[in-house]
């Protein structure tokens, strides 16, 4: 269970995403510890489904709701529900196909840089997609983190980096 | 799963619904709002009934009522009409899922905006995150190393974090050690 072995299986199934979110913002130096991964995927049908047998074999669960209820962890379930927080074997992950102030997967892709972690690539969300993600979505929880990304655009571009 | 605790915006994220729709559906089925999960999963039945099967609201109100008291949620519920000539049939795994899904995304509050309208803007951006309190030092540390390296001590401290919560679910008292 971490945040390597999560994206290593996420690769290791040939699943196009971009991660989002905390882990994307600690990428561009956030100081926030995040314990949920968030990822962008292609919902593409293929890309969809790969996605979906990874997570069953993770035996992903929703986040919060009560063990029992029936959970069908499959394409379809992705295709009609387009964000769904989840508890998996590697991890609590958050899936969506598009991001709110971004776009659907291609401009998210567009909008992503590739790096590393622990010599596994990952394609993480730019810093100003993240500004716009976290503008769009609006609530009340995510200010804070709004004023530190952009404190952090601010000191990049003083920096020059 | 009986929670009581769900806010108007919540409940009407789990039915898959706008606020004012799950207000003006209870007043014209005459339901108390009180805004709890089984009211909610009846309320998306009763939704879907109402959409897909071009039931009234008040007969995919009752029908669901009957349908969540009656089904095996892993199976598929069968509903004739009293001469045997139409049968409803509700996959409940399927509606489960998908209503699980969105009262997931209730709970973890994805719905949930803030209310009127944005602060002004005063100083410059990093004046206005140590104003809220940042230490911005943190984003200047987190600067001066590159990208791969935060990723590293992310996944470090997401390591250590788990482990240490581990550690303490395991004193917890009736857990064994």
């Amino acid at each position: 269970m971490s945040l390597v072995g999560l994206l290593e299986g996420l690769n290791g199934a040939g699943v196009r995403y971009v991660v989002v979110g905390g882990v994307a913002a600690n990428a561009h130096g956030s100081a926030r510890i995040t314990s949920d991964v968030d990822v962008c995927y292609d919902p593409e049908p293929e890309n969809r489904n790969r996605l979906a047998t990874r997570l069953a074999a993770w035996h992903a669960y929703l986040r919060g709701v009560q063990p029992g209820l029936p959970f069908a962890m499959d394409g379809r379930t992705l295709r009609d529900t387009p964000v769904m927080t989840l508890v998996t074997d590697e991890g609590d992950l958050d899936v969506m196909d598009r991001v709110a102030g971004v776009g659907e997967f291609p401009a998210v892709e567009a909008s992503s840089l590739e790096t590393s972690v622990l010599g596994v690539p990952v394609r993480v969300l730019s810093l100003d997609a993240l500004i716009a993600a976290k503008r769009a979505t609006g609530r009340r929880r995510d200010h804070e983190a709004l004023l530190e990304l952009e404190a952090l655009r601010e000191e990049r571009r003083r920096r020059r980096l | 799963m009986q929670r009581s605790d769900l806010t108007l915006g919540q409940l009407a994220t789990a039915v898959g619904a706008t606020p004012r729709w799950v207000l003006n559906t209870l007043t014209r089925l005459g339901v108390p709002r009180r805004y709890a999960e089984p009211l909610a999963r009846r309320l998306a039945l009763a939704r879907t009934l109402a959409e897909h099967a071009g039931t009234p609201l008040s007969d995919a109100w009752a029908l669901a009522g009957r349908a969540l008291k009656e089904a095996d949620p892993h199976r598929t519920w069968r509903h004739e009409s009293p001469n045997g000539a139409v049968v409803l049939s509700v996959d409940m795994p399927r509606f489960l899922t998908s209503y699980g899904a969105r009262l997931a995304l209730a709970l973890n509050h994805y719905g949930e905006r803030r209310r009127g309208r944005r602060p002004r803007r005063r100083g410059t951006a990093v004046e206005r995150a140590r104003a809220w309190g940042i230490d911005t030092t943190l984003l200047t540390s987190a600067l001066s190393r590159t990208p791969e390296l935060r990723l590293r001590t992310l996944h470090e401290n997401m390591e250590a974090l788990r482990s240490l919560r581990e550690n303490l679910r395991r004193r917890e008292p009736g857990r064994p050690a």
